[in-house]
């Protein structure tokens, strides 16, 4: 299911890869997510994986024929970010979907739950990408270098997503 | 009983097997506990099967929630509003 690799930078923690834009890459993406988050706490690495699941829903529904994923994990911070070459530009729903709606919720926990996200339009070209980031704290730069990591069963607190700084959003439709 | 991972590559599925499940009158219980992901594609298909127990007179409870489920039903605002708030008192509703 995972299609070729494109690039692994070991030193600095970074996976790209062209994933074609069918449902079973949804899954794949998560995969790529969580294992380059391991040793992240439980809460980081599992949001992570619904973010990517939620951007990569939206290129499979909405976006060209191949998605460019890409994820990085450096000086404690996550960034996975997802390109394609569809027309299609997230867009926000302006009110808060109700019970008689079953969609449109995508980007509703995107906006919830990373600490940063964003929409680029192509500087050439129809595509975009659309990113995200998460703070995986101080010690998570270090998590993939043997004993010194970050114990994946680190007890995560069950506050919501903070709410502080976002991207932003000029540039989204 | 549900396990696994619900997105857009098995909501139809579920949708499928919890529409046919559906009994007038009766109340279709989802034990959650073994889901090991959801996203908003997986809340919107228990979001079609509510509905479309409404449409039968059935009744849809989300019960026993993993911790990602409840996340998300957290995240989107649901777990305040959805059908949760018409669980029998009694029942097990797992950690919320």
């Amino acid at each position: 299911m995972r299609m070729p690799r494109v690039g692994r930078d070991l030193s600095g923690r970074e996976e790209a890869h062209e994933l074609p834009t069918v449902p079973d890459s949804i899954a794949a993406a998560r995969s790529i997510v969580l294992d380059l988050g391991i040793g992240l706490p439980h809460r980081v690495r599992d949001d992570a994986a619904l973010l990517v699941s939620e951007l990569m829903s939206n290129t499979v529904r909405h976006g060209g024929d191949t998605a460019r994923l890409t994820a990085s994990l450096r000086d404690g911070l996550l960034r996975v970010a997802v390109h394609d070459d569809g027309v299609g530009r997230p867009a926000m729903q302006q009110t808060v979907p109700d019970l008689s709606t079953t969609s449109g919720r995508g980007l509703q926990i995107v906006d919830r739950v990373a600490d940063r996200w964003g929409v680029e339009p192509d500087e050439c070209g129809p595509g975009k990408t659309v990113w995200f980031q998460l703070d995986a704290g101080a010690a998570a730069s270090t998590a993939r270098d043997g004993a010194s990591g970050v114990p994946d069963d680190v007890p995560s607190d069950n506050t919501s997503a903070p709410a502080e700084e976002k991207e932003d959003r000029s540039a989204w439709s | 009983m549900l396990a696994g991972s619900i997105d857009l590559t098995t909501r139809q599925s579920l949708v499928d097997a919890g529409s046919g499940a559906l009994i007038e009158g009766a109340l279709l219980r989802l034990d959650m506990a073994d889901v090991e992901f959801i996203d908003s594609t997986g809340i919107g298909a228990l979001l079609e099967l509510g509905r479309a127990a409404t449409a039968k007179g059935a009744r849809l409870e989300i019960s026993r929630r993993s911790p990602r489920v409840a996340r998300v039903l957290e995240v989107t605002g649901l777990d305040s509003t959805w059908p949760a708030a018409s669980t029998p008192a009694g029942s097990v509703t797992g950690d919320r």
